[in-house]
């Protein structure tokens, strides 16, 4: 018997062993433009978590360098420089700065380190993978879901688009997501296009000159809400402010669901939007980076490997899990 | 025969003390230096003492400039500006023209034209050097924006690029440069006469002007020398980014000038200073970044530690001094 009970032991310790064995440590490294925006903090805090569950998973131990440029471009590089000198495993990098982050990424590659752009693309040099939100899907699924409810409660939409900047690909991803979302769905038609530069500004003077002009306009698309409160004063101003239930409501719909979009959400006046997900962006870096890591194909689309958003309504709110601009404030 | 002390040079107390802040800077990196020795030996590989001496570069340069108008008992806040917008108009020039040499003379003319503008001011129109040279990065970082539209310009020539990423004796050309820019800087301010005027004009410009050292002319040309330098700068900073942008003259980068300076033992208040005291002084700033990078240590955490040694250490000369 005591013989059986050694022979179990030595079976368990083996077996706890190999299992430590088994987790290969890893050093991945984050390079951030800055850290001004709870976003940044979101980020981080979801790769950190996903690294433990998907490293788990993956046989890695995966530990994580994280630096920030303070907005200064040589100063990431200079940041990039120390992370490959450090000898991290896989590099993924957030640039301000489209174009200087190809010098970073020719760096890594010299050193023979995968690299990751992450939110924003490099328009120079090409990293290993690109990790970024899908633009057109956030449209496309806040579109169907607009539709989908204005022809629940009968609505003909008459909507005004407040569009991004037009020279920027996201803003024309959005237009066309939801573009194919209204046609697809039908009951939408937008009468009238603002563009808004990103400028929250335009978005106040934009949208109400479209209002004062199309006074028949019942629905509102936003291309992003960073700058909802330049939308809540023109619909204030037009006399629309009003949540739904109310005969004044103007029914809207926004992109992101950034923290300046979540009270008025959860109080009822945007009906629709698709969340700007940082867990989910997260969720995709850390699924490359094990993939780039382990030199398999991370299988990204010619666009990069783009995390979808998430349809959130005034029922979903408060409910939908891990909404960074809900639960960092 | 008696030898005759040079009026214009410090008596050696003063000489001593001039020297000491950039002993102590060298006695303080050498310890950081043995303490990574033990703790991370990462640090010393050679890719990282080059790294780091690259690194420094670019905030060397830039306190070499900013050195010489501190002497000065002035300030010039517009030199990563203005080191910008040379980097955006000479990477323009190089992409219409397709030259790669036309790249460099223009951000030179450039960092220039921008120095004189601030030398007029100060020099000429007697302004308020803090306000003027505000003004002027106000004013350079808008058309910086306004001309890019804050998107950063790439298709450098390849020349261009290889020939300033080259790396002879295992060497950056950046770390050549810092180190021909000290030398050349070192030697103007300490052993030719309008270098040594700097100093005269810091500590006492009435006294100067008394002297018959023609005060304006040398803040003029402290204000151009920094613009130079900017000019500098962007040419070598643009080849290591592989691109220009408005960004590059971001306002991190203006303190930590500031502080490198300040560290390598420039007084603020004018008269006081050596061009490689700010450069030890970008070096050390650079050191501890890198550091705190190859350590793991958290962003905030790592502004506080940079921080409090810079207080620090200018806390500590400033006792010594006074």
């Amino acid at each position: 018997m005591l013989k059986l009970k050694f022979a179990f032991a030595a079976i368990a310790v083996t077996l706890l062993s190999g299992a430590a064995e088994a987790a290969q440590p890893v050093t991945f490294g984050f390079s951030l433009d800055s850290k001004d925006s709870t976003l940044q903090t979101a980020w981080q805090d979801y790769m950190q978590a996903e690294g433990k569950t998907q490293g788990a998973a993956a046989g890695f131990d995966i530990k994580w360098v994280f630096n920030v440029a303070n907005g200064d471009p040589s100063r990431q590089a200079a940041n990039i420089e120390d992370l490959i000198t450090a000898g991290v495993d896989v590099i993924i990098a957030r640039t301000k700065d489209a174009g200087s982050i190809g010098a970073s990424i020719t760096s890594a590659k010299e050193a023979n380190i995968p690299f990751i752009t992450f939110d924003r693309a490099s328009s120079g040099e090409q990293p290993s993978a690109h990790v970024g939100g899908d633009s057109y899907h956030e449209a496309y699924s806040t579109g169907i879901e607009f539709a989908k409810l204005l022809k629940a409660k009968g609505v003909a939409g008459k909507c005004i688009l407040l569009e991004g900047s037009l020279t920027d690909s996201n803003a024309l991803n959005r237009t066309k997501g939801w573009e194919d979302a209204t046609k697809e769905i039908g009951g939408i038609d937008t009468i009238l296009k603002v563009p808004t530069e990103w400028n929250p500004e335009l978005f106040l003077s934009g949208l109400s000159n479209a209002l004062s002009a199309r006074p028949d306009a019942n629905c509102v698309y936003a291309e992003s809400d960073f700058a909802f409160p330049s939308i809540q004063a023109a619909l204030e101003k037009a006399g629309k402010w009003a949540p739904a239930g109310n005969p004044k409501h103007m029914w809207l719909a926004t992109a992101d669901l950034l923290t300046a979009a979540i009270e008025p959400m959860e109080k009822g006046y945007i009906d629709v939007s698709t969340t700007w997900d940082a867990l989910a962006q997260a969720r995709e870096a850390v699924r490359v980076a094990i993939a780039l890591k382990k030199g398999e194909d991370p299988k990204c689309s010619a666009d990069g490997c783009l995390a979808k958003g998430r349809v959130v309504t005034p029922a979903t709110i408060k409910t939908t899990e891990n909404l960074w601009s809900r639960d960092y404030k | 025969m008696s030898v005759q002390a040079d009026p214009t040079l410090p008596a050696p107390r003063l000489r001593l003390r001039q020297y000491l802040p950039s002993l102590i800077l060298l006695v303080l990196v050498a310890t950081l230096l043995t303490v990574m020795w033990a703790y991370m030996p990462n640090f010393f590989r050679l890719n990282n003492i080059i790294n780091i001496l690259l690194q420094a570069s670019i905030l060397g340069l830039l306190a070499i400039g900013m050195t010489g108008v501190l002497i000065t008992g002035g300030i010039d806040l517009s030199m990563p500006a203005n080191m910008a917008l040379a980097a955006v108009l000479g990477t323009m020039a190089m992409r219409s023209t397709g030259s790669a040499a036309i790249g460099p003379v223009v951000m030179l003319a450039v960092g220039l034209a921008l120095g004189a503008v601030n030398a007029v001011a100060v020099a000429r129109l007697k302004m308020i050097p803090f306000v003027v040279t505000l003004s002027t990065m106000t004013v350079v970082s808008g058309t910086c924006i306004w001309i890019t539209n804050s998107v950063s310009i790439t298709g450098l020539p390849p020349s261009y690029t290889h020939t300033l990423l080259a790396k002879p004796f295992g060497i950056p050309v950046g770390v050549f440069a810092m180190v021909l820019f000290t030398v050349i800087a070192s030697f103007v301010m300490q052993r030719c006469v309008p270098g040594r005027w700097l100093y005269t004009v810091g500590l006492n410009p009435r006294a100067a002007r008394i002297g018959r050292v023609p005060v304006d002319r040398v803040i003029a040309g402290a204000y151009l020398a920094a613009g130079l330098m900017a000019g500098v700068t962007a040419v070598l900073l643009t080849a290591r980014l592989g691109s220009a942008s408005a960004n590059m003259g971001a306002d991190a980068l203006t303190l930590d000038i500031i502080a490198a300076c300040v560290v390598g033992g420039v007084s603020t208040f004018g008269g006081v200073g050596r061009a490689y005291g700010a450069v030890f002084g970008a070096i050390l700033i650079t050191v501890l970044s890198n550091v705190m990078n190859l350590a793991g240590v958290s962003f905030y955490v790592g502004l506080v530690i940079k921080g409090a040694v810079i207080v620090a250490f200018v806390a500590a000369e400033h006792r010594w001094r006074h």
